[in-house]
């Protein structure tokens, strides 16, 4: 499936931080995803949200800018970029409540098997155990690399 | 390739080309410091996992 994406985005130096604009009914919305290094050297944590006057990100924002589909499929372009930049991460995913992760957890389950050629999908338990991610699972969180080729 | 089997191609997730630009005012950030409440709960989460894959340490 093809979903339409915002397809100006700006970018840090290091390609940690990665900035683009929603435009919808309410206006002007900036938005920002960055990846945060974790206590595991390998895994880096996706933080995502609106942009605040501090300019940090707001992960509980509610925009409501009628563009939500669009706003998702831009993360994840922005998720293949970086894992095509450090194809050797992990990028851990979790929504910022268990609506938004439940709503992560449908567009993945949706485009499971196109994402499945090229990324490696576990599944974080709410036991703390990891596990291949299939459609419906139960999850806490998603942990994310790009397929060896 | 024919325009028969072009238009049969299935789209994809990865179709619409998307523009990176780099933008200065990012390298002033922090990324630690954008979302420190999550960062701190996906370390909490990542603690508790024992069965990472090999390739992860």
């Amino acid at each position: 499936m093809k979903y339409e994406v915002y397809k100006n985005l700006k970018v840090r130096n290091d390609f940690q931080v990665f900035d683009f604009e929603s435009s919808g009914k309410l206006g002007i919305v900036r938005k920002r995803v960055a990846f945060q290094t974790t206590n595991i050297p390998n895994i880096y944590n996706l933080a995502f949200g609106d942009v605040t006057l501090n300019d940090e990100i707001d992960d509980l924002s509610i925009s409501n800018n009628g563009d939500r589909n669009k706003v998702l499929a831009t993360v994840a372009r922005i998720v293949e970029i970086y894992l095509a930049k450090f194809p050797h991460r992990y990028v851990y995913i979790q929504g910022s409540t268990k609506e938004r992760t439940r709503l992560y957890r449908m567009a993945i389950g949706l485009n499971l098997e196109e994402l499945s050629k090229k990324f490696l999908i576990y599944a974080e338990l709410h036991n703390g155990d990891l596990a291949p991610f299939y459609n419906n699972m139960n999850i806490n969180a998603f942990l994310i690399r790009r397929k060896k080729s | 390739m024919s325009m028969k089997k072009k238009d049969k191609k299935k789209a994809s997730l990865w179709d619409l080309k998307v523009n990176t630009a780099h933008d200065p005012k990012l390298d002033a950030l922090d990324p630690q410091k954008l979302a420190p409440k999550k960062l701190a709960e996906a370390n909490k989460a990542l603690s508790k996992i024992k069965n990472f894959p090999p390739d992860v340490y």
